[in-house]
């Protein structure tokens, strides 16, 4: 089996400009295995065959008259199926809308094309990612993610197709979605390196909303100095979508000189003992270049202010979908249900903890001011079963872990391999910042896996 | 808060959770059978929940949401 798309975007880059490779037989090549091993892994909601090719030509054309787009020129990728690309279907991973399709690509699709990036297919997503509430890994009309280490485990979501084809090398990058977990947990569970960004870094027009102040977009690749260069060319600001009218441009940066790393407390606490264990290896080696010291959050209800947002924008946002009875099509049985429950949400309890995540934005931000960023492991558990509901997976057990305070505050984060637990399964760890702190915490995760070799793995087969 | 009150508190949420359910089921009920009405009623029981955990979060009469409403003119889209 061919490893080559697994190799890098600086060895990619060096390949294409040396002529040793052409941006059409990097794109066969992943719809190849696309089509042979991301299919089996049900990581594949559309290939763009047509659309690749047409790409690929052309700036395969611009590199031969001496254009050079940069580091994504020639670069095969897969998008998330909540992101409209013109001339493939745009599901959103629901098989009632497996007919849909629009006649603009969303912004960041559109400025990877600028970027001289090829896409080659939409990968699945949980059906809505993951927001109609599903409880276990069969919830999309593509079936459950088979992860790559071993395809009787879930690949998490709701980024799942994103996770696995990256983990197999199927695609050098991909870009998923996150309003909480999608990116990060697909990330963990698949051994990756996911990337959620600052909210209103990237902008989301042309993507699904699933949540109009909770959802980002960001990438997934096996280095996160790959992370680093397709953040480079999908950030920015975006007259379509507000939230990124505000924020200060990305620009990648220099590690901080001895870096200073808050450990949450009791981070791997009700955690599987490898992930406690990788998560020790993971402080022990960020000590070797940075100050470690331990860390607490404000103690506020993070997850409850998340939850109350997400269900009532959500069923504001698919209202029409509801509505219509179409929710009976979907894949999970519990999503066919249709969130009616949230139709009844006074507006005062969405309102307050809209407040709420005003009060624990102020309180995190100066919890964070003397850190360069928080770690605690990603998820408590590995990758678990494909068939498990996730009540009964141990992964609501334990610490909360960064996610329900990351998200709900728009803190930028980024997941990383950091060793194997039971059955082989990836561990990882999870460094978070405060806004706007992106560059820096990419510069640590890469400082990071300069001195190791955890993202370098590659499952069997 | 002694066992009557308790009683009292657990009864009235009981009692708006029905409530809320009636909502529901006046939009939607006729989809929903005997088992969809259950985990409904008890998805309504986690969002009173998670609502009582954001009451207990002291806010100040100037806390308010973060969101801006800004009026809306062509000529200056994007300098926003």
């Amino acid at each position: 089996m061919s490893d080559v798309l697994a190799c890098g975007l600086r060895e990619l880059g060096r390949r294409l400009r040396a002529g040793e490779t052409t941006p059409g037989a990097l794109a066969e090549e992943a719809l190849d295995r696309l089509e042979r091993d991301g299919r089996r892994l049900n990581a594949v909601a559309a290939l763009t065959i047509d659309r690749a090719m047409a790409e690929a030509d052309r700036v395969g054309r611009e590199l031969r008259a001496g254009i050079d787009r940069g580091p994504l020129h020639g670069i095969p990728y897969g998008a998330k199926d909540l992101l409209a690309a013109v001339g493939a279907p745009t599901t959103w991973g629901a098989a009632p809308l497996r007919g849909q399709s629009f006649a603009a690509d969303a912004v960041v699709v559109a400025r990877l094309r600028e970027a001289g990036a090829v896409l080659v297919g939409k990968l699945a997503t949980v059906e809505f990612a993951g927001g109609f509430g599903y409880e276990q890994p069969d919830a999309a009309w593509t079936g459950p993610g088979r992860n790559p280490w071993d395809p009787e485990c879930w690949t998490c979501g709701s980024s799942s197709g994103s996770g696995a084809a990256v983990a197999a090398g199927l695609v050098p990058f991909a870009i998923g979605s996150e309003t909480w977990g999608s990116i990060t947990c697909p990330a963990a569970y698949c051994g990756v390196t996911g990337f959620r960004p600052t909210y209103g870094l990237v902008p989301r027009t042309g993507a699904m909303a699933l949540s109009w102040t909770m959802d980002k977009l960001g990438p997934l690749a096996l280095r996160a100095e790959d992370g680093e260069q397709v953040l480079a060319a999908i950030a920015g600001p975006d007259v379509s979508d507000p939230s990124t009218l505000h924020r200060p441009p990305f620009v990648p940066g220099p590690l901080p000189v001895r870096p200073r790393i808050g450990a949450l407390r009791d981070a791997a606490k009700g955690a599987e003992p490898e992930v406690a264990a990788a998560f020790q290896r993971s402080l022990t080696l960020l000590a070797e270049f940075a100050d470690v010291v331990e860390i607490d959050l404000p103690d506020l209800p993070y997850g409850a202010a998340a939850s109350m947002i997400i269900h009532a924008e959500s069923a504001a946002a698919f209202e029409e979908f509801v509505e219509a009875g179409l929710a009976v099509g979907l894949a999970a049985p519990e999503d066919r249900l249709g969130m009616v429950e949230r139709f009844a949400i006074p507006a005062v309890d969405y309102l307050r903890a809209l407040r709420v995540r005003r009060v624990a934005g102020r309180a995190v931000d100066t919890a964070l001011a003397d850190v360069d960023a928080v770690v605690a492991p990603t998820q408590p558990t590995v990758a678990t079963g494909i068939a498990a509901r996730f009540d009964e997976a141990g992964e609501e057990d334990g610490s909360p872990g960064l996610g329900a305070v990351g998200n709900l505050c728009g803190l930028p984060a980024v997941s990383l391999p950091n060793g194997f637990g039971r059955g082989g399964l990836p561990t990882a760890v999870e460094l978070m910042g405060r806004a706007d702190s992106d560059a820096t915490l990419l510069a640590i995760a890469a400082e990071v896996q300069r001195r190791s070799d955890w993202h370098l793995a590659r499952p069997p087969g | 808060m002694d066992a009557a009150d308790a009683a009292g508190a657990a009864e009235a949420s009981e009692r708006e959770i029905d409530a809320r359910l009636a909502v529901v089921l006046a939009r939607f009920g006729d989809r929903l059978d005997d088992a969809g009405r259950a985990a409904i009623r008890s998805r309504i029981a986690e969002q009173r929940e998670q609502a009582a955990e954001l009451r207990a979060v002291k806010l100040q009469n100037g806390d308010e949401p973060d969101f801006v409403f800004a009026p809306f003119r062509q000529d200056r889209e994007g300098r926003r």
